[in-house]
């Protein structure tokens, strides 16, 4: 095989496009990853699936020493060292089906274990890195994919969609003002001179909440066409998650808005707000902010005004590692639930020590891996049930959807929301 | 007349530096992703914590849960640099005096000691062991002996060339060993304590809120 046969994508010789990729990934961090770690092992309690089943496989240090192994394979230790052209030669197809298994079902790239590093290792880098490496060898979970080139084909045939989308929307603002009894509200789309662009998810869970928070604070918004789910950043794509994003970027420049407020999404939140700016080497435009740091400037500043005797059940909040550990947002639900519950009790530990509930980085997408998941979302499940709360809130909608399941199959006896969905309940300035 | 072990020692040390210049080369070869993202907090300020109050064992779990680990890691580092100002000392036949020298083995020791058991307990625990290579037990292994010939030497019970060879041994494995942990660490480290002083993890828990 030549060095060039080694990008080719073939059903008999499954594509090992390795050194494309590594050219791209090996950054100075993931260097610094892969040449940093000393096998202490002390990472080992901080993944939830080690916390689950405390096995070899289950630790981080063994994930990590997988892909450094499986780079070494690629370059050679001396070809490392000299930064020569990698070669696929000795990674064969079942050596990357054992990467891709590890890389997306056993790892949600919650960088618990980072922080946990005493020398700081990022794991979560190594394993995005053999995401990237499944990804353009045909070895990603396909359903990511397919989400993925859904959400990139939907940017580029917007006007198939925009009608159906439109008459959705009608639909939906005509139940929501006899929903809350107010004929003014309304859920604008593509208006000129908005302030703020609020980008959902798909599902209408995501928009009528905050859309009436909007209309009760009185907001000078307009609602995305696109969603903000980025699917391509849970592949390893970069070229797919810039297509994704640059949908966004695109209409909130059109419409020339203030800034982009994204709905209850983990990684959606931190995609745009930490990771695009990298990818595209600039800032952005517009500002970018969750519609949580949104909630917590207006119950702080008395836009809005909250009166917590409207949830009297006891509350607990779970940190999603996007918002929470990596996306910098502890505090921020913290100040609004507080305005917004009687009784609020915090999951140990939490913040960004916050375990994952198991079910981020597109692991509640592949269904094959629901025995999984429900495994190592048994920590958490635990901490739940430790706090005697009868409902928990989530800003991410894929911890719901896991955190939903795992009431199910542990019998946890909670109700799983959004944090806007409390917030309406309790809004005491209504128009 | 050529000094032969203080000249091993030399060009070994050189082989050392090399390699070590080589893992920096080689990290700063890469391209480092700049982050243009507005931030929400300093990144200074959390370059600051991660080498001063974030290593304190009470702020990662990991140090809670294995604080005799953290113990034992920290007596071994503190070991090898009484190890390194030992080896100074005596190329530059800089008498240190008998308290610097007794202050100096007795770091040694502890460091030895140290090494020891972290070796003893990756031996002994099957997860360890199962994530170990060969490496995880001879580049503490020669750590333990260059501590240990260094603490007799201090003290004056052995002659300067057996610390010269252990040390010169240790220099010549050092570039293939885990030891690159040293250039590594400032940088991970660094990377990770900005990106959460940019974030804002750092901005406390007071409610105050920066936005």
């Amino acid at each position: 095989m030549s060095d060039n046969d080694s990008t080719t994508l073939t059903a008999e010789s499954p594509a090992l496009p390795v050194r494309e990729v590594l050219d791209k990934q090996l950054t100075r961090e993931t260097v610094a990853a892969l040449g940093g770690c000393v096998r202490c092992g002390l990472c080992a309690e901080s993944c939830h699936y080690y916390a689950a089943q405390p096995e070899l496989q289950n630790m981080p240090v063994y994930r990590g020493e997988a892909v450094r192994k499986f780079i070494r394979k690629a370059n050679g230790h001396t070809k490392q060292l000299f930064h020569r052209p990698a070669k696929a030669k000795s990674n064969d197809s079942s050596s990357l089906d054992s990467l891709a298994d590890m890389a997306f079902g056993k790892c949600t790239l919650c960088r618990r274990c980072t922080v946990n590093c005493p020398v700081g290792v990022d794991t979560a880098s190594l394993m995005r890195t053999a995401r990237s490496i499944a990804t353009a060898s045909g070895k990603a979970p396909e359903i990511l994919v397919q989400l993925a080139d859904a959400a990139i084909s939907r940017g580029e045939n917007i006007e198939l969609f925009r009608d159906m989308l439109l008459d959705r929307l009608k639909e939906l603002e005509t139940e929501t003002r006899n929903k809350i009894n107010d004929p003014t509200f309304s859920i604008p789309v593509g208006k000129k001179g908005a302030d703020m662009l609020f980008v959902g998810l798909s599902g209408e869970h995501s928009i009528v909440p905050p859309s009436i928070l909007f209309h009760y604070a009185k907001a000078n918004w307009t609602l995305s066409l696109f969603e903000a789910s980025n699917y391509g950043s849970f592949i390893g794509d970069s070229e797919r998650s810039k297509k994704i994003a640059q949908r966004i970027i695109d209409e909130a420049r059109d419409l020339g808005v203030k800034e982009v407020v994204i709905g209850e999404c983990g990684h959606a939140y931190t995609v745009l707000r930490w990771e695009a700016p990298k990818w595209f080497k600039q800032a952005l435009p517009f500002r970018v902010r969750s519609l949580i740091e949104v909630l917590a400037e207006w119950v702080e500043s008395g836009r809005l005004i909250l009166n917590p005797e409207a949830n009297p059940e006891p509350v607990t909040y779970h940190d999603s590692c996007n918002l929470g550990r990596n996306g910098g947002l502890l505090e921020e639900p913290r100040v609004v639930l507080r305005a917004a519950v009687k009784d609020f009790r915090e999951i140990y530990p939490n913040r960004e020590e916050s375990y994952c509930c198991g079910g981020g980085s597109g692991m509640v997408a592949v269904s094959e891996w629901e025995e999984r998941r429900m495994l190592a979302g048994l920590p958490k499940a635990r901490q739940i049930k430790a706090t005697g709360a009868k409902i928990v809130v989530a800003s991410c909608d894929n911890c719901r959807i896991q955190l939903t399941e795992l009431n199910e199959r542990y019998n946890l006896g909670i109700k799983v929301t959004g944090l806007a969905d409390l917030v309406v309940n309790a809004v005491v300035n209504k128009r | 007349m050529i000094d032969i072990p203080l000249t091993f020692l030399i060009v070994s040390l050189t082989v050392a530096l090399a390699g070590v210049g080589v893992w920096t080369f080689q990290l700063f070869s890469r391209d480092s992703a700049c982050d243009p993202s507005p931030g929400k907090g300093s990144d200074k300020l959390g370059v600051l914590y991660a080498f001063t109050l974030g290593m304190l064992p009470w702020k990662k779990e990991s140090a809670r849960l294995h604080w005799m680990v953290y113990l034992r890691g920290i007596c071994f580092h503190i070991g090898i640099f009484a190890g390194i100002l030992a080896l100074l000392l005596s190329i530059f036949s800089i008498a240190g005096g008998g308290t610097l020298s007794l202050v100096l083995s007795i770091l040694m020791w502890i460091g030895a000691v140290a090494g020891v058991a972290a070796i003893i307990s990756r031996a002994a625990d099957a997860n360890l062991r199962g994530i170990s290579n060969p490496d995880d037990y001879i580049s503490p292994a020669l750590i333990i002996l260059f501590m240990s010939t260094g603490a007799l030497h201090v003290t004056g019970l052995i002659d300067a060339v057996y610390f010269y060879v252990a040390a010169s041994v240790l220099c010549l494995y050092l570039p293939w060993s885990k030891v690159r942990h040293c250039v590594y660490f400032f940088f991970s480290r660094g990377k990770i304590g900005a990106m959460m002083g940019h974030r804002g993890l750092l901005n406390g828990h007071s409610g105050k809120l920066k936005t």
